[in-house]
């Protein structure tokens, strides 16, 4: 065993075994309700409603931001301080080529993003984020159950990862924004 | 949950808080969105893309005087010197070069004239304490040091509201400080990954290079051409050293990239060929 200079040996218990550093890098951040908080901290309120697109209205949104809604039901809250609307908070999933990522993003009444938090993040093998018992197993999850994983998961620099899929999710958010939610 | 991460800098940005000090449990989320705030302040100021950041004024206005924000006058102070005492290994003024290779967009401004130089000199960009301006026709990119400097930024902003103990990673440009000591891999340009130890006050960068055609080299050699495929990791002080010395080390030959590097206050990492299989390793302390 060699030393690589400048960095500190750690004991075993905090190496993570690279079999399931490879396997998946799974991680919870936020909660709805946390998050929340944390884009609309002003909020007193946070009205839950579940927005139905149709056929056309998910074509517009392709038309306008470029990308495909594949849900036709877009969860939403509208966050408001004394009956006064301060914008909407979106839940939102993007799977891209090695990741799984759920995101919560926050927009002001006039259509702008107020802000953007990760609420859980899984890198993954390609082939098995489309397995669905796979993603029933997250989806069952609450953003609070916490994965063993986790612990053990060192910081990895290199390779910089690409935020596209998420940028790309919240232009879609905006356009259901515009056609979809109206102001009050 | 003290950690938490959002998409900036085009890549996903993570802080925890280990030990938060001197703060109040209600100020805790406040803090963190201080420090994801000064990141995208940072990344407002000095983003290539973006039409209307301070550096994008400084590009299109080729030879006349642009007030900068104080942060944009510090990092470009910083580029410029490292850019003069790294004799070009690292070099801010190569914009035109990467946008030639696709790896950056064209501003719009490109088309004011046709003389750019594809890459320039440290002497090109004169700063003045609240101004700056370009001497010559190059494209000042920051890419190779913006994202390290704003870590900085971050830190030191969390460091001001009394967190003890924290660290951030900008999509791999990771500084730590305080008592945590954090577990590191590097992920090299092959997409192996390598178990590197702890890190404990200091910062670490790794820039990947590839030579396919698909991805036209985000690092540039000093011949303005896309540098083979490999990994470079450096330790400094700092993470917008780190970030820029990787740069040095990818255009410095093998035998001179450790004193080279070491003289510029980094500290150049050979990748681990074996995983550590045991807590056999004498504890060792930074050598910084």
């Amino acid at each position: 065993m060699r030393n690589i200079p400048g960095f500190i040996s750690l004991p075993l218990a905090l190496i993570a075994p690279a079999v399931i550093v490879n396997a998946a890098h799974a991680e919870d951040y936020l909660s709805i309700a946390q998050a929340q908080k944390v884009l609309f901290p002003n909020a007193s309120i946070f009205l839950e409603s579940a927005i139905h697109l149709s056929d056309e209205q998910r074509a517009q949104i392709k038309k306008i931001a470029g990308v495909r809604q594949r849900n036709p039901i877009q969860q939403n809250w509208r966050a408001e301080q004394d009956g006064k609307l301060l914008g909407y908070f979106l839940v939102d999933d993007v799977i891209g080529k090695h990741e799984f990522i759920s995101y919560a993003a926050a927009i002001s009444p006039d259509g702008k993003v107020i802000g953007i938090e990760i609420l859980s993040y899984r890198e993954t093998h390609g082939g098995q984020i489309r397995k669905p018992e796979w993603r029933q197993y997250f989806s069952g999850k609450t953003l609070n159950d916490k994965f063993k994983l986790n612990k053990d998961i060192p910081n990895i620099s290199g390779a910089t990862l690409s935020c596209r899929n998420v940028t790309d999710g919240v232009k879609r958010l905006l356009a259901i924004h515009k056609i979809a939610l109206t102001q009050a | 949950m003290l950690k938490r991460m959002r998409p900036l800098l085009g890549t996903f940005v993570e802080i925890q808080l280990v030990d938060t000090g001197a703060l109040a449990e209600n100020q805790y989320q406040d803090v963190l969105s201080g420090a994801f705030s000064a990141i995208e302040q940072i990344h407002n100021l000095l983003s290539f893309h973006q039409h209307s950041s301070d550096l994008s004024r400084l590009n299109s206005a080729q030879n006349q005087w642009v007030p900068l924000h104080p942060l944009s006058i510090q990092c470009l102070k910083l580029a410029r010197a490292l850019t003069r005492i790294s004799k070009g290994t690292f070099n801010c003024t190569l914009g035109k070069a990467i946008v030639d290779k696709g790896a950056l967009p064209a501003p719009d401004y490109i088309n004011t004239r046709s003389d750019w130089l594809s890459i320039g000199n440290w002497d090109d960009i004169e700063i003045q304490t609240q101004q700056a301006r370009l001497r010559r026709p190059v494209l000042i990119t920051l890419d190779g040091i913006a994202k390290g400097f704003a870590v900085d930024i971050a830190i030191r902003y969390l460091q001001h509201q009394g967190v003890a103990s924290a660290w951030i990673n900008a999509g791999g440009d990771i500084r730590v400080y305080g008592s945590a000591i954090i577990p590191i891999s590097i992920k090299d340009h092959l997409g192996q990954l390598h178990t590197m130890g702890g890190l404990q006050n200091a910062a670490l960068a790794t820039s990947t290079t590839h030579a396919s055609a698909q991805y036209p080299g985000l690092v540039l050699g000093n011949n303005a051409e896309p540098v083979a495929a490999g990994t470079w990791s450096v330790i400094a002080n700092s993470a917008w050293r780190a970030d820029a010395l990787t740069k040095v080390a990818v255009n410095l030959a093998e035998h001179e990239r450790g004193d080279c590097l070491r003289k510029l206050g980094g500290n150049w990492i050979t990748l681990a060929t074996d995983t550590p299989s045991s807590a056999t390793f004498p504890r060792q302390q930074l050598s910084e």
